[in-house]
């Protein structure tokens, strides 16, 4: 071990006259292959979060019908699932290794050293045990976890929940005795009325990825020159905005305005396309009953029109609450009311508040969690806590001689 | 509360000019001032921030702007230890910088005091995010002192050596700081999420680019203890860490949004099935 290193650290020792395991061990072992494996995984992580994944997939292709072959091969690779595809499990399956490893071989330096080495040897290893059981945790929250919605209205009594469409049974009943819906009383502006503080049409072409931001002004109009794309459009197409409403409604006289406020904005936009002209009326709150017309441009662009409101009056959530009574056959074990963030566990399964229905505040909507991981990542946390405490201020390393200048740090 | 706001900037913008002046005149004797205005700025600012806690009734920590205050003042905080042990004045100009930055930045955003959605109606949302932006600010600093290092230790460069290893050092016990309360944020914000939501961790963006920031940083110590890595290289980690920073704590609420996407607007509600 030279100057710059860890004196807590193993001595890793060179290659010849190695046995092939013990060359494959300390390969495992060693910084360079950890630090690939993370490098590896947080490029994972990158393209995790830049590409649509899991239900964005189905709202990506709503907007980007022509994606279907792209995003098909995109599943193939795994990229539309990344933290539950195969490379990357097996990814994280080899930094446990590493980790496993490099534990052992912390665990053999402690025993050799003493004092501020082997507090610092101690909480290195303990940071890489808390890793460990976070991932164990999170295997046994896959594999033996359940997770689900269990709707209720007042009055009702059930004794199972929906996981993905499956109904699971409960060993015990839940009812729901009352839900409560609190809002906000005080809101100091609540004279003023709601306004739209932003603005902007967006045109796509889903087929070509183009994209072109537009004011959203009665009588703006742009010359849109398209990319040759699937559909053959090639331009240009004439674009109009042609009337905005705020609150939008159909009644006897056809379109109108039903108030000053932004409670369902809408725009009408006129293309004109190889003779083609359509109009198709764009809604900010409502995309999804934006009007495709069949023909013209509207075959081959994607509008939105996207808006921000700010409605000081609008009543704002406080809290909302379901008391809820556990029932073991007809005999009430557990009464609780819920909260976000106030949960009701018994008998392995948790009970969050999750959702409620605006349209019917009789109506609550419970998440179920069983996570048997939880004490096993939270224990991972705690070691976490301390090995670092430990490696870092506790047990911090003896300051070095004159540090080594770069060129020479490799050596190993 | 507005007053107050803009006595913490007037300090910080006065700071600034004054250790400017201090670097290009190389006069030693005026590091005190702006070192002076600096603590009155973080004084000034830890009161605002104080007065804004009582008038809202919760830890100001909620939003985009009051994240951004916070953070401005963690940069000077951060940085007012270090000059404990590291006396380096163009640090401290930096950091300064970087506070003014954020400071201008949040005034971009409304200062309002809104009422919370019921999810961040939590004690843990104040450790959470006051811990990530402790990390936040370690990281910053350690920047800094990653880019003047890399300066300082430029063939040629006159202040290599002395002031360059006291710059390496920085950077490694910044960095060290930031990760361990970067790790206790992430932590902190995985056991609110599972109360509130019952999952610790769900690969929400803002949630997985913390994780590829510790991971960048983990390299950093491994690569620094293990291999004792020192110098350029180390410097240059320690700038990519903090570009990952950046985008985990800005980048992520503009361009990915997710659960944290109420950091930004009033989001998601988790209202389930019948969200409104």
């Amino acid at each position: 071990m030279t100057d710059g290193r860890d004196p807590a650290s193993p001595v890793q020792t060179g290659r010849s006259g190695k046995a092939p395991l013990g060359r494959l061990i300390a390969l495992l072992a060693s910084v360079s292959f950890a630090s690939s494996v993370v490098a590896a995984l947080a490029v994972a992580c990158v393209i995790g979060t830049l590409l649509p994944q899991g239900e964005e997939v189905a709202r990506y292709l709503r907007k980007n019908p022509g994606g279907m072959a792209r995003m098909e091969r995109l599943d193939f690779l795994g990229l539309t699932h990344v933290f539950s595809c195969w490379w990357f499990l097996a990814l994280l399956g080899l930094l446990a290794l590493s980790l496993t490893i490099c534990t052992f071989r912390r665990g053999r330096a402690a025993l050799k050293s003493k004092g501020r080495a082997r507090g610092r040897a101690i909480g290195s290893m303990l940071t890489h045990i808390s890793l460990l059981l976070v991932l164990a945790g999170g295997v046994m929250r896959g594999v033996f976890g359940e997770r689900g919605q269990m709707p209720l209205h007042e009055g009702d009594t059930k004794a199972e929940f929906v996981e993905d469409g499956t109904t699971v049974a409960l060993p015990f009943s839940i009812h729901l005795v009352k839900f409560e819906l609190e809002v906000h009383s005080e809101s100091p502006a609540v004279e003023r009325k709601a306004r739209i503080i932003d603005e902007r049409l967006l045109v796509k072409q889903p087929e070509t990825g183009r994209q072109w931001k537009l004011s959203s002004k009665v009588g703006t109009e742009k010359r849109l020159k398209l990319k040759g794309g699937a559909a053959g459009a090639t331009g240009p197409i004439e674009l109009r905005v042609v009337r905005k409403v705020a609150d939008f409604v159909v009644d006897t006289r056809g379109v109108a305005n039903r108030s000053d406020e932004p409670r369902n904005p809408a725009l009408l936009v006129e293309t004109v396309a190889g003779g083609v002209t359509n109009q198709q009326w764009l809604f900010a709150f409502h995309p999804d009953f934006n009007m495709h017309g069949a023909d013209g441009a509207a075959s081959v662009l994607d509008f939105r029109y996207e808006v921000k409101v700010d409605d000081p009056g609008k009543p704002q959530v406080k809290d909302y609450k379901s008391t809820l009574q556990v029932l073991d056959g007809t005999n009430v074990v557990v009464a609780k009311t819920i909260e976000v963030n106030a949960p009701l566990r018994y008998g392995g399964y948790t009970f969050y508040q999750s959702g409620f229905n605006p349209q019917d505040l009789k109506w609550t909507s419970l998440q179920v969690v069983r996570d048997p991981g939880v004490p096993v990542v939270y224990a991972g946390f705690l070691f976490m806590i301390i090995g670092l405490a430990a490696v870092f201020y506790l047990y911090p390393q003896a300051p070095p001689g004159r540090p080594r200048r770069s060129n020479t740090s490799e050596v190993e | 509360m507005t007053l107050l706001f803009n006595l913490v900037f007037v300090a910080y913008l006065a700071a600034l000019v004054v250790s400017v002046v201090s670097l290009c005149t190389r006069r030693r004797a005026v590091e005190l001032p702006a070192l002076g205005l600096l603590v009155a700025g973080a004084v000034l600012q830890a009161a605002y921030m104080a007065v804004r806690w009582h008038a809202a009734g919760r830890a100001p920590f909620s939003n985009m702007f009051e994240s951004l205050v916070l953070f401005s003042w963690a940069i000077v905080a951060v940085y007012l230890v270090v000059r404990v042990r590291i006396k380096l004045p163009v640090v401290g100009a930096a950091a300064t910088l970087l506070a003014v930055l954020a400071l201008a930045y949040a005034s971009a955003f409304g200062s309002d005091i809104k009422p919370l959605m019921p999810a961040l109606q939590s004690n843990w949302l104040s450790v959470h995010v006051f811990t990530c932006f402790l990390g936040y600010a370690g990281f910053a600093v350690s920047f800094i002192g990653a880019i003047a290092y890399l300066v300082a230790s430029r063939e040629g460069s006159q202040s290599r050596s002395e002031t360059a290893d006291a710059l390496d050092v920085m950077v490694e016990k910044t960095i060290a700081f930031g990760f361990l309360f970067l790790t206790v944020g992430i932590i902190t914000g995985a056991v609110w999420a599972n109360s509130a939501w019952g999952s610790y961790w769900t690969w929400d963006p803002k949630e997985t680019w913390s994780l590829i920031t510790w991971f960048i940083y983990a390299v950093y110590l491994h690569c620094r203890f293990m291999r004792g890595w020192r110098g350029r290289r180390a410097a240059w980690i320690a700038v990519a860490g903090f570009a990952s920073v950046l985008f985990t704590y800005v980048g992520v609420n503009f361009l990915l949004p997710g659960l944290h996407s109420y950091a930004l607007l009033a989001g998601p509600s988790h209202a389930g099935p019948w969200a409104a």
